[in-house]
C-alpha cells in the first residue's frame, strides 16, 4: 500500500489543472463526434481514462526510481510490440498503427512516449550525477536507442510521433548538458536525417503537406484542403464562438480528422478566442508545474523525469495547436487529453503520473 | 549537475513555453480577431448553397380565356463547378454522354465566371426522358452534375403565332451587361409580347438556402423564399381568326393584321414564313441560329409591323381622299380612261388594257382605274399626296405594343431634293398616285387608313394586351382604348370613300366581287403591288384593305400576300375568310367585350 504520508504530498494544483482539462476534453469530444453518429466515442474514452487512472495508480505505488532501473524491461516490451504492430496491426487509412483485439484497439507508439522517456532518463543519470557535460560519445547511446522505435514508427508511417521521440532526446540531452562540439554535430545529424528523409523517406503527401505550409493558397480544393478548412474553422469562430454544439465546419464534416488531430479547430470555432486562451493558459500552468516539480525534486533523476514529461506535453501541444493554426506541417500528433484516443490518453496519464511520483517522493532520499 | 545549471534551463525551458503560447495566441488574435469576419464569411459559403427557385412565367391567354404561352416543368442539366473533382473527367464525360460540344459546356462555364463557384451553371435545358436516365446512371462519375425540375415555357400554337408572342430564351452574355437583375442562366422575353412585357411575365424568383455537408449533399433546409409567379396577359386576340388566317397563309408568304376598329384591338396577327418558338426556348445550336437568320425568307421578321412594301392600288384611297379634301375633285369629277396615258414621252398603262372610258371617282376606286389615278395624281401634285398621306398617319408608327415597328414611307420634292439633289419629275407623281415608285407601306399602317376610314376619322391605338391579371386573379392594369388620331376632314369625303370601297366588293364589276359576303357586307380595296422581282417572274404582291360591315364597321384588316399576284384573286379571300369568321360568332364577341369593360 502507498504510505498515507505520501499521499499527503500528492500535487493537487496538478491534478485539479488535469481535471480541467480532461473535463473539457470529455465535453468538447461529445460535440466533436456528435455528427459521427455514434456515442461510443465518448464511452470509449471514458473507459481509457479509467484505464489511464489505473495505470497511474500503479505507477504511484512504485518509486519512480525503481521504475527508471527497470526501464530497460519496459523499453525492449514496448519495441517488441512496435515491431509486431508492423507485421500483424491494423492497418487504417493506408497505416499500420494498430492492434486490435476484443473490439478494443491501441496504438504502441503512444506507449513507447514514456517508456522511451524513463529509459532515456536511465542512461544519463549517471552524467547527472557527475554533473559532466555530454560529449560526442556520450549522446550515441541514447541517440540509438531513440532512433530504433523512431524508425519503426515512421515506417508504420507515423512521421509525427517518430519527429516527437527525438524532439524528447533532444529535449533529454539538453537538459543534461552538451558540450558546444556534441550539439553542433548533433544538430548537423538531425539536418542530415532531414535531408535524407526529404530525399527518400517521405511519401509525396507528406512533402505536400510541407510544401503547402509555405504557400498556403496554393491548391486550395487539393492537398491544401484540410489545412485551410481547418483554418476557416479556427477564424469562424470569433471572438466568443459559435457556442457549444454548434460548430458546422466540423458537424459537416468539412474537416477530416476534427475529433483527432483537430480536435482544436473544435474548441476554436465553438468557444471562440476566449475559450481558446482559457485551454492555452490551462496547457501553459500545467506544464509549469510540471517543470516547477522538475525543479524541487529530491534527486536527479526525478528531476530529468518531470522535465521530460514536461517536454513530452509541450511539445505534443504546441504542434499540434500550430499545425492546426498553419504555423506548422499537418502530422498526425495528437492534442493531450483533448484529441479522441485511448492509447493517446493513457500514455500522456502515465507522464502525469511519473510526475505525480516524481512529486510525492520529493522528500525521500 | 548543479543546482544553478538546473535553474537556468528550466528558466529557458518555462522561457520557451511562454513564448510559444504567446505566438499561438497572437496567431489565434490574427484568424479570429482580424481574419474572423471574412473566415466566418468563408465558413457560411462553405455550408450554405443558394438554390435558385424559377418563378412560372405568367401565362398569355386569347380573348376567350384560351392558353397561348404556358409553363410546364422540363428537366435542365446543371454544373456546380465548385463540386467538380475532375474538370476535364466531368466536362469530357458530360459531352460524351449527352453529345454536347465541349466548347459549349466550357463557354457556358466560363460566361458564369464572376459568379460563386458554388453558383450552378445550366449546361442544357429540357433534357428527355433518355438523356435524363443516362444522367442519374453516371452520376458519380461526374461529380458537380446535376439535373433539376424548372418551369419552361411552351407555346401550344408554336408557328401559328410566334410573331406575336415571341419566344423566351437564355439570357445572352451581351443582355446580362444591361440587366441587372437577371443571372447567367435565367429566362428573358427576346421577341413579341415575351419581350415587351418581360417586367410583368417574370415574376419574382424565388431562392431556397440549404446547409450542405462538404460532400455537397443536402443536410436541411435553412430558408425557403417562395417565387412570385408571374402576372398573366389577356389579349384582344381570337385565336379563332389567327388559325383560320394562318390555315390559308401557312404555305405562303406575307402578312395579315385584323384590327378592332371601335378599340384598337388587335384582334389576327399573322406574319409568314414563320419560326418554331419552342425550338427557341429549349436553346438551337449555334449553326441552327446562323440558318435562321440568314435565311433569304426571313422568318424572324415580322412583316405586319417591319415589312414595307409598295401599297400598289390600295394607296389610291389615300389619293382619292387628298383629292377630296383639297378640293381637287369631287365626286361627280370624270376622267377618261383609255387604257393609258401618254406622259411627256412615256405610256403609263391602265390595269384593264381596253380603258374604262369615262370613269367617276366611284369607278375608278371600284374597277380600280389606274387613268383616273394618274390624272388626279398630276392634278394634286405628290407634296399634297405626301401631306395627306402624314395627315392619315399611314407612314407613322401605329404603336401598338410590340417591339421593332417601322415606318412606313411616302416621298415628297422636298425628300428627294434633300436625299438625291434632284428635282421632283412629274411622271414621277404618276406612279405614287397609283402606290408605286418610292412609296413604302406597312401592312399594320395599311390597317390603320383601312380603320380611320370606317370609323369616321377616328383610329385607336392598336393594342394586343387587353389586361394584366395577377396569379391571384386581381386585375393589375387594362389597357383602355386609346385614340391615337382624329382626322379633322370633311366628313363628305370619308363617305364616298367608303362607299366606293363597299362598291369594290359588292358592286358586280368591282374588283374583290368574288370575295362577297352572303351576310355581311365588307368592304374593301384590292391592291396588286409590281415588284423589282416581277422580273424575275416571283410576280406582284397582293394586297387587300378591308373593313366591315358597311354601316357601324367592327373589324378593319389588311391582307398581303407576297408574290401572290391580284390583290383580288389571293388576298380579299383571306379577308373574306376572317368576315366570316368574325360575325360567325359576332354575338358572343360583343358579350365578350362587355365582359372585358
Amino acid at each position: 500500500m502507498i504510505d498515507k504520508r505520501k499521499l499527503h504530498h500528492l500535487d493537487f494544483y496538478l491534478i485539479l489543472n488535469l481535471c480541467a482539462i480532461i473535463g473539457i476534453g470529455i465535453l468538447n469530444l461529445i460535440s466533436a463526434t456528435s455528427s459521427l453518429g455514434s456515442k461510443t466515442f465518448v464511452t470509449k474514452q471514458l473507459f481509457a481514462l479509467a484505464i489511464g487512472l489505473g495505470l497511474v495508480m500503479i505507477i504511484l505505488y512504485f518509486d519512480y526510481r525503481i521504475i527508471v532501473s527497470n526501464s530497460l524491461y519496459l523499453y525492449i516490451l514496448g519495441l517488441s510490440i512496435l515491431v509486431l504492430v508492423f507485421f500483424l496491426g491494423a492497418s487504417a487509412g493506408g497505416a499500420k498503427r494498430w492492434f486490435a483485439f476484443w473490439g478494443l484497439s491501441f496504438q504502441p507508439s503512444e506507449f513507447m512516449k514514456p517508456i522511451l522517456l524513463v529509459f532515456l532518463v536511465k542512461m544519463v543519470e549517471d552524467h547527472l550525477k557527475t554533473g559532466s557535460l555530454l560529449s560526442f560519445g556520450d549522446i550515441v547511446k541514447p541517440t540509438f536507442f531513440t532512433f530504433l522505435p523512431a524508425v519503426t514508427v515512421f515506417l508504420q508511417p507515423d512521421l509525427g510521433t517518430a519527429c516527437l521521440l527525438f524532439l524528447l532526446c533532444l529535449s533529454i540531452l539538453s537538459f543534461v548538458g552538451m558540450k558546444r562540439s556534441t550539439f553542433i554535430s548533433l544538430v548537423l545529424g538531425g539536418v542530415l536525417i532531414g535531408i535524407l528523409a526529404w530525399k527518400w523517406g517521405l511519401q509525396p503527401y507528406q512533402k505536400l503537406r510541407i510544401l503547402g505550409l509555405l504557400n498556403p493558397d496554393m491548391d486550395p480544393s487539393g492537398f491544401n484542403y484540410h489545412a485551410r478548412q481547418a483554418m476557416i474553422a479556427v477564424g469562424s469562430g470569433k471572438f466568443f464562438g459559435k457556442g457549444y454544439l454548434c460548430g458546422t465546419q466540423h458537424k459537416l464534416n468539412f474537416i477530416p480528422e476534427h475529433h483527432t488531430d483537430f480536435i482544436f479547430t473544435v474548441i476554436a470555432e465553438e468557444w471562440g478566442f476566449l475559450g481558446s486562451i482559457v485551454v492555452f493558459l490551462l496547457f501553459g500552468s500545467l506544464i509549469m508545474r510540471c517543470l516547477k516539480i522538475s525543479k524541487e525534486a529530491s534527486d536527479e533523476t526525478g528531476s530529468v523525469l518531470a522535465f521530460g514529461c514536461a517536454a513530452l506535453i509541450f511539445w505534443q501541444f504546441s504542434i499540434n495547436v500550430l499545425m492546426t493554426l498553419r504555423f506548422c506541417p499537418v502530422v498526425g500528433i495528437p492534442l493531450p487529453f483533448l484529441s479522441y484516443g485511448g492509447s493517446s490518453l493513457v500514455g500522456n496519464l502515465c507522464l502525469i503520473g511519473l510526475v505525480l511520483n516524481v512529486n510525492m517522493r520529493r522528500y525521500m532520499f | 549537475m548543479g543546482v544553478e545549471r538546473k535553474e537556468v534551463v528550466l528558466k529557458w525551458s518555462k522561457g520557451i513555453v511562454t513564448f510559444v503560447i504567446l505566438i499561438m495566441i497572437l496567431r489565434l488574435w490574427h484568424l479570429q480577431i482580424i481574419k474572423g469576419d471574412e473566415l466566418r464569411k468563408l465558413s457560411e459559403q462553405n455550408r450554405v448553397r443558394i438554390q435558385k427557385i424559377y418563378a412560372p412565367r405568367g401565362t398569355i391567354f386569347d380573348r376567350k380565356g384560351r392558353v397561348l404561352a404556358e409553363t410546364r416543368p422540363s428537366f435542365n442539366l446543371y454544373i456546380i463547378p465548385e463540386d467538380i473533382r475532375d474538370f476535364n473527367e466531368t466536362v469530357d464525360g458530360l459531352a460524351k454522354l449527352l453529345k454536347i460540344d465541349r466548347e459549349e459546356i466550357v463557354e457556358k462555364l466560363r460566361l458564369s465566371k464572376n459568379m460563386p463557384p458554388s453558383f450552378p451553371v445550366k449546361i442544357k435545358s429540357d433534357l428527355s426522358i433518355d438523356e435524363v436516365a443516362k444522367v442519374e446512371a453516371h452520376r458519380i462519375y461526374l461529380p458537380g452534375v446535376t439535373v433539376q425540375i424548372e418551369p419552361k415555357r411552351y407555346y401550344p400554337y408554336g408557328e401559328a403565332i410566334a410573331h406575336l408572342i415571341g419566344y423566351v430564351s437564355e439570357i445572352s452574355s451581351e443582355e446580362l451587361k444591361t440587366h441587372k437583375d437577371y443571372s447567367p442562366g435565367d429566362y428573358i422575353g427576346k421577341y413579341g409580347l415575351e419581350k415587351a412585357y418581360e417586367e410583368y411575365l417574370r415574376g419574382k424568383d424565388g431562392e431556397k438556402r440549404v446547409e450542405v455537408d462538404a460532400t455537397g449533399k443536402e443536410v436541411r433546409v435553412l430558408k425557403t423564399d417562395e417565387p412570385v409567379p408571374g402576372n398573366n396577359l389577356y389579349l384582344n386576340l381570337d385565336l379563332d381568326i389567327q388559325l383560320a388566317i394562318d390555315r390559308v397563309m401557312e404555305k405562303r408568304r406575307g402578312a395579315a393584321i385584323v384590327l378592332d376598329t371601335k378599340s384598337g384591338g388587335v384582334l389576327a396577327l399573322v406574319s409568314r414564313p414563320s419560326f418554331d418558338p419552342n425550338r427557341l426556348v429549349s436553346g438551337i445550336t449555334k449553326e441552327e441560329w446562323k440558318k435562321l437568320i440568314t435565311d433569304k425568307t426571313y422568318p424572324l421578321q415580322n412583316r405586319v409591323i417591319q415589312g414595307r412594301y409598295p401599297p400598289g392600288s390600295t394607296f389610291k384611297l389615300a389619293v382619292a381622299l387628298a383629292g377630296l379634301e383639297k378640293g381637287v375633285i369631287d365626286e361627280k369629277t370624270s376622267f377618261l380612261c383609255r387604257g393609258g396615258l401618254l406622259f411627256g414621252n412615256r405610256f403609263f398603262r391602265c390595269w384593264r388594257e381596253k380603258g374604262h372610258g369615262s370613269v367617276s371617282l366611284h369607278r375608278a376606286i371600284v374597277e380600280s382605274c389606274d387613268v383616273y389615278f394618274y390624272n388626279l395624281g398630276l392634278k394634286l401634285g405628290v407634296d399634297r399626296i405626301h401631306e395627306m398621306a402624314d395627315l392619315l398617319g399611314v407612314t407613322d408608327l401605329t404603336g401598338i405594343d410590340l417591339p421593332g415597328e417601322k415606318r412606313g414611307f411616302v416621298p415628297s420634292s422636298a425628300w428627294k431634293l434633300k436625299a438625291l439633289g434632284q428635282r421632283w419629275y412629274e411622271g414621277e407623281t404618276l406612279s405614287v398616285a397609283i402606290g408605286q415608285g418610292a412609296v413604302w407601306l406597312t401592312p399594320i399602317g395599311m390597317a390603320s387608313l383601312a380603320s380611320l376610314i370606317a370609323n369616321d376619322g377616328v383610329f385607336y391605338k392598336p393594342q394586343i394586351v387587353n389586361r394584366i391579371v395577377s396569379p391571384e386573379g386581381k386585375v393589375i392594369k387594362v389597357f383602355k382604348p386609346e385614340v391615337k388620331r382624329k382626322l379633322e376632314i370633311k366628313e363628305e369625303a370619308l363617305k364616298v370613300i367608303k362607299k366606293a370601297m363597299w362598291g369594290v366588293v359588292n358592286e358586280p364589276n368591282g374588283t374583290a366581287y368574288g370575295s362577297r359576303t352572303p351576310t355581311v357586307e365588307m368592304c374593301g380595296k384590292t391592291g396588286t403591288a409590281q415588284t423589282a422581282s416581277a422580273a424575275l417572274s416571283k410576280g406582284d404582291h397582293a394586297w387587300f384593305v378591308a373593313f366591315a360591315p358597311f354601316s357601324n364597321p367592327e373589324i378593319a384588316m389588311s391582307i398581303l400576300v407576297e408574290y401572290g399576284g391580284h390583290g383580288s384573286s389571293s388576298a380579299a379571300p383571306v379577308a373574306r375568310l376572317v368576315t366570316q369568321e368574325y360575325f360567325k360568332e359576332a354575338k358572343t364577341l360583343k358579350e365578350a367585350r362587355a365582359f372585358d369593360r
